[in-house]
């Protein structure tokens, strides 16, 4: 299935701890739009977008599955806190405008090319606040929670430093 | 003074009207949305330029509550998304958690929570035949329908203790063994529901009446289906064969006999016609599992009482009657879930009729809305 991918910078994670996806893929924020487009040419649909909240980021994954080669991909990547921000998808796939509202919402982040991102489960007017956003003592590092993400890069670091030193 | 202007989603809405038509609002109390939706509408005569959902009205926050509750204590809300098919939702989250925490089920457990989870189908799809029926103005057709699901509930009812939101899986397991009377009472359900899966036929699928309200109506292409990511019947209707228990099979499903009913019209008699396979596909499974109930425990004994699953994520899907459940649950090795997502099939079958709309007829739109299957605590969370 990488096969569709290529040319783009990918990271294929495998790891026991992540558990009920076929693939694990982690990319650059920058790059969800030509993932997606990829993904929607190759006839995947969309299961569903969602965020979560970490000390340094916001991790957002996308689920992808497939109607006859089944078995859900996630696409996950992690934007900055400031500016909370990435390029909507929601013109490659329209089920993702009210997945989109809903993060939007829960989280306050800002899907750029959003064609009407407004809040869509929460009240309109008189409310305030993202109601999934963790306070400080709540929220985790997500090197607590996923270190798989970061091990390879630090392997590869430390090779270098051997290699300098 | 137009009523619509005093609210945020009419005003948006309101905006790009065109000065030919009318806005209509259904809703959020209206007896064709089937609890609290509501519906805009754009209308040229009978006809819709543009129609949009309007959600929240009965929005609890449940991913919200899976955070600051434990993971037991969060188990009993997945009862409470879909009260149609609540054990779809049980297994679900119950299964994600084990896939988390690494506990095993026993095989009869696996067995008992097939036989249990088909026969809440069935009662999901009899109740969803019934008040489609009404929708499109057939008043006797539910009387039918609940009589027989009146069965099941009281099958239902002797081993999980509730009527409707059940709580009847446990981690590793379920909350009690069924006995020789459920047995004898499902397999004479299981007879007495085909003979009535004929009258049924007999009475309203043959009906003229009833063809001239579905046929050609609502018409979903494959391509949108994919678009928008809707599953289950709606998705089987426009002759996508895609069922969580073939595709990616979680439990004993791999062990049963059974089809996936695929129509290929799109329209809103191939969603009923699909649905309607299905109890009869369902029967089949209920049957063959009671033929092949191992014996042995029907809880591990061994799975922990205080529940602290080791730092990872796990996601589980199975089929509802309504589409691909997925429960997503991140564990930072603590009492409480980290996070909890909750992916609803009708959430995304939903989102698709803003654009399959325009230029339907309102009264088609109608029938449409029904032949969804909406059960909107699930769609709000």
């Amino acid at each position: 299935m990488e096969n569709f991918l290529i040319g783009i910078d990918i990271k294929i994670i495998e790891d026991e701890r992540l558990k009920g996806s076929k693939k694990q893929i982690l990319i650059d924020p920058q790059n969800i739009r030509e993932v997606t487009k990829r993904f929607r040419e190759n006839g995947y649909f969309l299961e569903d977008v969602m965020s979560m909240e970490f000390k340094e980021c916001f991790h957002l994954l996308y689920r992808f599955n497939h109607f006859e080669n089944p078995g859900t991909i996630t696409v996950r990547t992690s934007i900055e806190k400031e500016p909370a921000e990435i390029e909507s998808i929601s013109d490659i796939y329209p089920g993702a405008l009210w997945h989109e509202r809903e993060v939007y919402e829960f989280f306050g982040i800002n899907f750029k090319g959003h064609p009407d991102l407004k809040p869509l489960l929460l009240p309109a007017e008189d409310f305030e606040g993202n109601p999934l956003r963790k306070d400080e003592k709540s929220a985790k590092s997500i090197k607590d929670i996923f270190p798989m993400f970061f091990e390879e890069s630090e392997q590869e670091e430390s090779e270098g430093k051997e290699e300098q030193s | 003074m137009e009523f619509w202007k005093e609210d945020f989603y009419s005003r948006k809405f309101a905006e790009k009207k065109r000065d030919d038509t009318i806005i209509v609002n259904m809703g959020p109390q209206h007896p064709a949305t089937h609890g609290v939706l509501r519906v805009l509408v754009e209308l040229y005569g009978e006809y819709i330029v543009r129609s949009e959902c309007v959600l929240g009205y009965l929005h609890r926050m449940q991913e919200k509550m899976g955070e600051v509750k434990t993971f037991p204590q969060f188990y009993p809300n997945t009862g409470r998304l879909d009260y149609a098919h609540a054990l779809a939702w049980n297994w679900a989250y119950v299964g994600a958690v084990e896939k988390l925490a690494g506990i095993e089920v026993p095989e009869r457990a696996e067995y008992i929570r097939v036989i249990t989870t088909e026969l809440n189908r069935i009662s999901s799809h009899l109740l969803w035949w019934g008040v489609y029926l009404l929708d499109l103005g057939a008043f006797t057709p539910v009387m039918y329908a609940f009589e027989d699901r009146e069965i099941l509930l009281d099958i239902l009812q002797k081993i999980t203790g509730s009527r409707l939101t059940y709580t009847y899986f446990r981690f590793g397991g379920v909350f009690q063994d069924i006995d020789s009377k459920f047995i004898e009472q499902t397999k004479t359900f299981c007879k007495r529901m085909r003979s009535r899966l004929n009258l049924y036929r007999d009475f309203v699928t043959e009906n003229i009446i009833f063809r001239k309200r579905v046929e050609g109506v609502g018409v979903f292409s494959k391509d949108l289906i994919t678009k928008y990511g809707a599953t289950g019947p709606v998705a089987r209707g426009s002759g996508i064969k895609y069922d969580v228990r073939k595709a990616e099979p979680y439990g004993v499903y791999d062990k049963f006999d059974f089809e996936i009913p695929v129509e290929e019209s799109g329209d809103c008699l191939a969603r009923y016609m699909v649905r309607m396979k299905e109890i009869e596909q369902s029967l089949n499974i209920i049957e063959q599992a009671l033929e092949g109930l191992p014996e042995g425990d029907f809880r591990n004994k061994k799975a922990p009482k205080i529940l602290k699953p080791p730092p990872g994520e796990a996601y589980f899907s199975v089929e509802s009657a309504r589409g691909k459940v997925g429960i997503y649950v991140v564990s930072d090795g603590g009492l409480n879930p980290y996070r909890v997502k909750l992916r609803s099939p009708t959430y995304s079958n939903l989102s698709l009729l803003n654009e399959a709309s325009e230029g339907m007829l309102l009264a088609d739109y109608v029938a449409t809305l029904g032949s969804l299957d909406l059960v909107i605590p699930e769609i709000d969370k």
